[in-house]
């Protein structure tokens, strides 16, 4: 090949390759933009996007699982009492494999001391509904950042799962814009709307994925569900297998993990005897598990004004609730104290209108 | 398959691989591979429909080699036509004579456009027995090529054979201009006619809620989809056969840019039209035979065309509506001529804009005809579409933010403007190849992200019904 010809294939793969790394950089960028970062209560999975953009090595708690967790723990409330930066990287209905995934992501950014956990997520097997809504929806897989290297792996790995509901995933439930494509087809948001969220500005770190709801519902009681006869084996299901899975990795990352179950009514659930089984699994690991079906009375958790609906608390519920993690927390953790600290202003100065929240609850408290 | 999908660019891709790694005398059939692998999506039923008639004909073209007779001629072309016939057209006309027909057939993907194909193959053959022969395999992959085979270009196979046989490789400029063009036509489609699409969907939904003003626009707007839907698919497919070494016909020539139906149709699915002129008009008797026998024969032709764009009414009366056109614009030629030139106006911009907005409106008046099959539908769209009332724009926003309509206004001017000059005989492709390097990167870059964030394409949404596609 002449010299000539060689400079001009040598143009052509400079071009191919800048084109590529343009492309790949581009990307990125639009991927930012273009998933809904959701201000919008009708969709709190949105809020959790924002977990990957926080700032490096600033997370010092993370949680993580199902809605029972983002609607229960409030991050600005610890910062705001106790300097504890926390973020929340629960997503509806998410699956324990999800939650592996997430966390996994997780610690090429974030190195927390605490990883606090409800175990709602294992619990769910039992519930029918809570098993087809996982049908329809991803949860959670979608949230890790689309030029992950380790996307590929977890979405393969999600591809290889028992559950059901992984038959209807497709690359557009597991790719940030893609899936946001995949979102406007579900009409999620109609047509009109999808633009619209396209160019809406972002409102960064809102609540650090804590979802905060106004409705009362009024419960008689909590309730776990019924017994079912069968008693699954724990050590059987998937969730097991993942639970084991996080352990290791928090272990490896020198993190705790914190479980707890948030209180909630369901009867639909199916038993099983799983709690029992978890909790020797805590027992086990020396993980301390906070139950706070035990701990209605010491948090003054009212089953007539603290709850959205069956399964979830409302902002009401949720401040409670976080009070006494921090007091747990306070008790058994050395976690930092970052108030007066420039670097986590991210925290400080975050101005979610909660007060406007509380006003609304009591609005509807009145109203009842 | 559809051909915005990232299964198709997979499938591509595969494809091209295996197809440039085979020494040239084996790409004919990792080509006619490929080919059965796309159809084989449709339906294995497709398949063997297209299998089925792909033997047939060829085995009736030995026999017109053999014996060049009308008798087999004939026979061939009517058993040819058979499929079409019944699997297209036999629940309409089943349908007209009862109100439930109790049965629905499988009508092959593309099926009116490889009929033609093989018809064109026929009757070449029986009108040149003594051309080189062809082999069941060169024939095979001429009929079944898959980046045509369901919506054209309806090339002659003669054409794609000529290619078979001579493809030798694939240059680095030629493989760009492939890519280039496919990407176009994903913007054109994904982008812009699918937007437009959800207007016109939802106004022809439910036509009668609107009267005046937005029915005139939802038929502009149509008028545009269907552009935007259609060309877009022909660079898709024109840029495809071009990685695969292989020149399609261009199918389009700025149509709305032309000043009268008989330029729209010089211009507006150019395969078609040289067939329908090829085989109907011209053996009809063409212009030979007088005006007014030109006239029935302009007539039959596009009536023909009507039909073979779909099994309605609807499209019968569109076709007609356009060889009427055609026979007003040849018998008052003389007299518009006379009356510009009396008006000074002969060869003015002012006219010429002038006629290609009349031209414009009228293919619009034609489009409505060719939307809405429902009699009741387009009587009454055509009725009040041009009623000065509801002179607003603000029920679009029902359908489409604003920031879509900022997308539409910089991607439909972008392509007109392109048209424009390729109105004007400026090969604008070939231009914008010759730019610096860091240019056409960014273009591409601009032309791949907007068809990536802005195209409609994703599950739930079909993006095989390109509109072209139902025939």
């Amino acid at each position: 090949m002449n010299a000539s010809k060689q400079t001009l294939l040598l143009k052509r793969i400079l071009i191919w390759l800048v084109g590529i790394l343009l492309f790949f950089f581009l990307l990125d960028r639009f991927s930012r933009i273009i998933r809904v970062w959701g201000t919008d209560p009708g969709d709190p999975d949105r809020r959790t996007t924002l977990f990957y953009d926080l700032p490096k090595d600033r997370v010092d708690c993370v949680f993580a699982g199902s809605s029972h967790s983002y609607c229960t723990f409030i991050p600005k409330q610890l910062f705001e009492d106790a300097g504890i930066a926390s973020a929340s990287l629960a997503t509806s209905s998410q699956s324990m494999q999800n939650t592996y995934w997430l966390l996994n992501e997780m610690y090429h950014k974030q190195s927390p001391q605490l990883v606090v956990m409800d175990i709602y997520s294992i619990l769910a097997v039992t519930n029918p509904t809570v098993m087809e809504f996982r049908l329809r929806y991803t949860s959670g897989i979608s949230i890790l950042p689309d030029l992950s290297p380790r996307k590929p792996a977890a979405y393969l790995d999600i591809l290889h799962s028992d559950a059901d509901w992984v038959s209807n995933m497709t690359p557009y439930d597991a790719y940030g814009f893609l899936e946001y494509r995949g979102e406007y087809r579900r009409d999620r948001y109609p047509v009109t709307e999808f633009v619209n969220l396209l160019f809406s500005p972002a409102r960064e770190y809102d609540t650090f994925g804590f979802y905060p709801t106004t409705t009362v519902y009024p419960l008689e009681e909590l309730s776990e569900g019924q017994v079912d006869q069968s008693n699954i084996d724990f050590t059987t299901l998937e969730e097991y297998q993942y639970l084991n899975q996080i352990y290791e990795l928090l272990q490896r990352h020198g993190t705790k993990l914190l479980l707890v179950r948030a209180p909630y009514s369901t009867p639909e659930d199916n038993y099983c005897h799983l709690y029992e089984q978890i909790l020797a699994w805590a027992e086990e690991h020396q993980v301390p598990l906070i139950d706070y079906f035990a701990l209605i009375e010491e948090t003054r958790i009212n089953l007539a004004t603290d709850f959205r609906d069956e399964g979830h608390l409302n902002y009401l519920g949720a401040r409670k609730a976080t009070a006494y993690l921090l007091e747990y927390l306070t008790e058994h953790y050395t976690l930092p104290d970052h108030r007066g600290d420039s670097r986590y202003a991210l925290w400080a100065e975050n101005d979610y209108d909660y007060t406007a929240v509380e006003e609304q609850i009591l609005r509807n408290l009145s109203s009842q | 398959m559809q051909f915005i999908s990232f299964q198709f660019i997979f499938f591509i891709f595969a494809s091209l691989i295996l197809y440039w790694a085979v020494p040239s005398r084996g790409r004919k059939y990792i080509l006619l591979a490929a080919n059965g692998v796309f159809y084989s999506f449709f339906g294995i039923w497709n398949l063997l429909i297209l299998t089925g008639m792909i033997l047939i004909s060829y085995g009736f073209s030995l026999l017109l080699r053999r014996q060049p007779s009308r008798a087999i001629l004939i026979s061939s072309v009517s058993i040819s036509l058979l499929p079409l016939l019944i699997l297209k057209y036999a629940q309409f006309v089943a349908g007209l004579f009862v109100t439930t027909t109790g049965f629905s057939l499988i009508e092959p993907v593309g099926i009116s456009f490889f009929t033609f194909k093989i018809l064109s193959f026929l009757i070449d053959t029986y009108r040149e027995p003594a051309a080189e022969a062809v082999t069941l395999t060169e024939y095979a992959v001429s009929i079944s090529f898959f980046p045509t085979i369901t919506s054209g270009p309806i090339d002659k196979p003669r054409t794609v054979l000529t290619q078979i046989r001579t493809v030798s490789g694939l240059s680095y400029h030629t493989a760009c201009t492939g890519l280039l063009m496919m990407l176009w036509g994903s913007m054109m489609k994904a982008v812009v006619a699918d937007r437009l699409g959800i207007i016109v969907n939802a106004v022809y939904g439910e036509p009668s809620s609107y009267e005046g003003f937005p029915l005139l626009v939802t038929a502009i707007l149509y008028t545009l989809q269907i552009y935007f839907d259609f060309a877009g698919y022909t660079y898709i497919a024109r840029g495809t056969g071009l990685l695969f070494g292989f020149r399609v016909s261009q199918n389009f020539a700025s149509p709305y840019y032309s000043r009268n139906i008989r330029e729209f149709w010089q211009r507006w699915h150019i395969t078609l039209s040289s067939w329908l002129k090829d085989y109907i008009y011209i053996p009809l008797g063409g212009n030979r035979r007088g005006t007014a026998r030109k006239r029935i024969h302009l007539l039959i032709t596009f009536l023909i065309s009507g039909i073979w764009h779909g099994a309605g009414v609807n499209f019968i009366l569109w076709g007609l509506y356009h060889g009427i056109l055609q026979v007003i614009g040849d018998a008052t030629r003389t007299v518009r001529s006379s009356c510009k030139r009396k008006l000074h106006l002969e060869h003015t911009l002012p006219e010429h804009i002038l006629q290609v907005i009349i031209t414009f409106l009228f293919v619009t008046v034609g489009w409505v005809l060719f939307r809405n099959s429902d009699p009741a539908q387009y009587t009454y769209i055509l009725r009040t579409m041009f009623l000065p009332r509801n002179l607003s724009l603000g029920w679009v926003w029902e359908w489409i933010s604003k920031p879509e309509c900022i997308v539409l206004a910089i991607t439909i001017p972008l392509v007109a403007i392109t048209d424009l000059f390729r109105y004007h005989n400026r090969d604008v492709l070939s231009w914008f190849m010759k730019r610096n390097p860091l240019l056409k990167l960014l273009v591409v870059e601009a032309l791949l992200f907007l068809v990536l964030i802005f195209g409609i394409y994703g599950p739930g949404y079909d993006s095989a019904s390109f509109i072209y596609f139902q025939f």
